[in-house]
């Protein structure tokens, strides 16, 4: 072996977060969530001629976007799953789109690029339902602007009023319907960026808890299945206004540890 | 903002994350000790920039020698609950009688608003401090509106024996009065009702020294012997009864021991710091360690009239 003075010391590379907690049902972000991760983050179409491309994490963030998009803006057709299950949310109605570039700039919250829904009739649709009947762990880092900011929602239910993970004027929200009013708890700042996050160990009672940046919100019970279908919306009615830079969902109870890993993987990469 | 100063100061990557950042945690002993009890009162830990506030708090103090004369005090904002915020810094430990705060009288950022029959009982009696040894502060970030006159500190003994130690306002003669073991010979200062920090100090038989809105000055004062009842917050104990009734907002309150003329000072600064730190994590989301004051006191007014950062 060669002394230590001959040999190359090559700094380790922080592992993204799917690195350290594999296995998320879908992860929606405009970062690279594993370092193995080369597909691109999002789909986007700009203004000027409805022209389409893809662009990778990198691509969002070193200007190679905002030179598609020229003088002009560009909307988000479809947010690239990095789950590496295909689950990618997309939406081919131009209006619907939620925008990712205004005026030649790469939104921003908060120094880091983020999908700026209307309050109006923005949201990115699944191809498919995904439903978590039993455990899940939810994550999503968003500002509510407007009436409400839906992480994850559910798309028409039969008999109900679809499933809902996110804020809503004030609220922690994680519900499925009018049946199931699971997890609200009021007196949230939503004006700030927030890191929120959803445990549930089972449908039983007390088997679900909410998380704000980090610390316990409220322990209740959800029975409900979760049905995720949509991004930034739920049903045709609860659109969202606001900015959400990251959203994922495990179909896993995440245990203190691993949920503190990923909160704090999260809380560090969306600092400035 | 920083979503890492938002992450709770115990949470296992408050300090830092291998490859991405690292922030500076609390680390003065009896601020961790505080923040624990802090954090078993409100069922989780405050967020790191909060922590860190407390925790300048604390060394603040203990740098300026006043921490050991604070023999009861309460950090009213900051907490995440009610609960919390009545968690004592140090000593006796209040109590909300007859639990007249709620939660909603409660503001992170500016403390605990008075509703005019409510008030704290502090838990530490008048003559639990010497009588040529005592002092009294507060903290209030918005005046209260009584329509005669309101204390938002004091305990006054019976008829005859009126060695009385407040802090108030006179709406009706429009002004600031803050006395130390003599209720008539005291320190007196004209105008609104100062929001702000206020304390009053006494280390002999013969005169007290007072601050307000950032000036100090002194009178002779004749002491008198300290009744035994405890200290009122938002009200003073009138022998017993409760009267003076404050709708101030109280952020920060202290009772003990004399701290003399540059210990009110000190105290003033350690506690405006304080209460500046926290807007600023609160408000702006961001750890304040390092910061110079006069740059958080600046960024803080500017977010209070409505601006931010971003």
């Amino acid at each position: 072996m060669a002394p230590m003075s001959n040999r190359l010391l090559v700094p380790r590379k922080t592992p993204g977060l799917l690195d350290l907690v594999p296995g998320a049902a879908a992860a929606y972000s405009l970062r690279s969530l594993s370092n193995s991760y080369a597909d691109p983050v999002v789909t986007v179409r700009r203004s000027s001629d409805d022209a389409e491309d893809s662009f990778t994490a990198s691509e969002v963030a070193d200007g190679t976007l905002a030179a598609f998009a020229g003088a002009g803006d560009a909307f988000v057709k479809q947010w690239w799953d990095q789950s590496g299950n295909a689950r990618h949310a997309s939406q081919a109605t131009t209006t619907a789109q939620p925008q990712i570039v205004d005026t030649g700039v790469v939104i921003l919250d908060d120094g880091k690029p983020a999908l700026r829904f209307d309050n109006s009739n923005d949201t990115l649709v699944l191809a498919s339902t995904v439903a978590f009947s039993g455990e899940f762990s939810f994550y999503s880092v968003q500002r509510e602007t407007g009436a409400r900011l839906v992480a994850f929602g559910g798309t028409v239910v039969a008999g109900g009023d679809g499933s809902f993970f996110g804020t809503s004027s004030g609220t922690f929200v994680l519900v499925r319907n009018t049946s199931d009013t699971g997890l609200t708890v009021s007196g949230v700042d939503v004006s700030q960026r927030l890191l929120l996050a959803a445990v549930r160990s089972g449908t039983g009672t007390n088997q679900t808890t909410a998380f704000l940046n980090g610390a316990s919100l409220a322990t209740g019970t959800m029975a409900s299945t979760f049905n995720l279908r949509q991004v930034g919306a739920r049903l045709t009615v609860n659109f969202s206004g606001g900015t959400l830079s990251e959203a994922i969902a495990y179909a896993e109870s995440h245990s203190p540890s691993t949920r503190q890993l990923l909160e704090a993987q999260i809380a560090w990469s969306y600092s400035v | 903002m920083s979503l890492a100063a938002k992450l709770p100061y115990d949470h296992p990557y408050a300090g830092g994350f291998s490859g991405i950042g690292s922030q500076p945690l609390p680390t003065d002993a009896d601020a961790l000790d505080y923040l624990s009890r802090m954090a078993t009162a409100d069922g989780a830990g405050v967020e790191t920039g909060v922590a860190v506030a407390v925790d300048a708090f604390f060394r603040d103090s203990k740098a300026a020698g006043v921490f050991d004369a604070l023999k009861a005090c309460c950090i009213l904002a900051g907490a995440r609950t009610l609960a919390g915020a009545l968690v004592p810094v140090v000593g006796d430990a209040p109590t909300n009688v007859a639990n007249g705060f709620v939660n909603g009288d409660f503001s992170r950022t500016s403390g605990l608003t008075g509703d005019g029959t409510s008030y704290i009982d502090s838990g530490r009696a008048a003559d639990d401090d010497g009588q040529n040894d005592v002092h009294l502060s507060r903290y209030i970030t918005a005046a209260g509106t009584a329509a005669l006159f309101e204390i938002h500190i004091g305990a006054r003994g019976p008829s005859g024996n009126l060695a009385t130690t407040q802090i108030g306002y006179s709406a009706g003669g429009a002004f600031n009065f803050l006395a130390a073991r003599n209720e008539s010979q005291r320190v007196d200062v004209a105008g609104s009702q100062f929001t702000g920090f206020a304390g009053v100090t006494r280390s002999v038989s013969t005169s007290m020294t007072a601050r307000i809105n950032g000036s100090t000055s002194s009178a002779a004062s004749t002491s008198g012997s300290p009744p035994s009842i405890p200290y009122y917050v938002f009200a003073r104990n009138n022998n017993g009864s409760a009267d003076g009734l404050s709708n101030a907002t109280i952020a920060f309150y202290s009772i003990g021991t004399d701290i003399g003329s540059a210990g009110l000072t000190a105290l003033d600064t350690a506690v405006t710091h304080l209460i500046n730190r926290l807007k600023f994590a609160l408000l702006v989301g961001e750890n304040p360690s390092g910061l110079d004051p006069d740059t958080i006191d600046y960024i803080v007014r500017g977010y209070e009239a409505g601006g931010s950062l971003e």
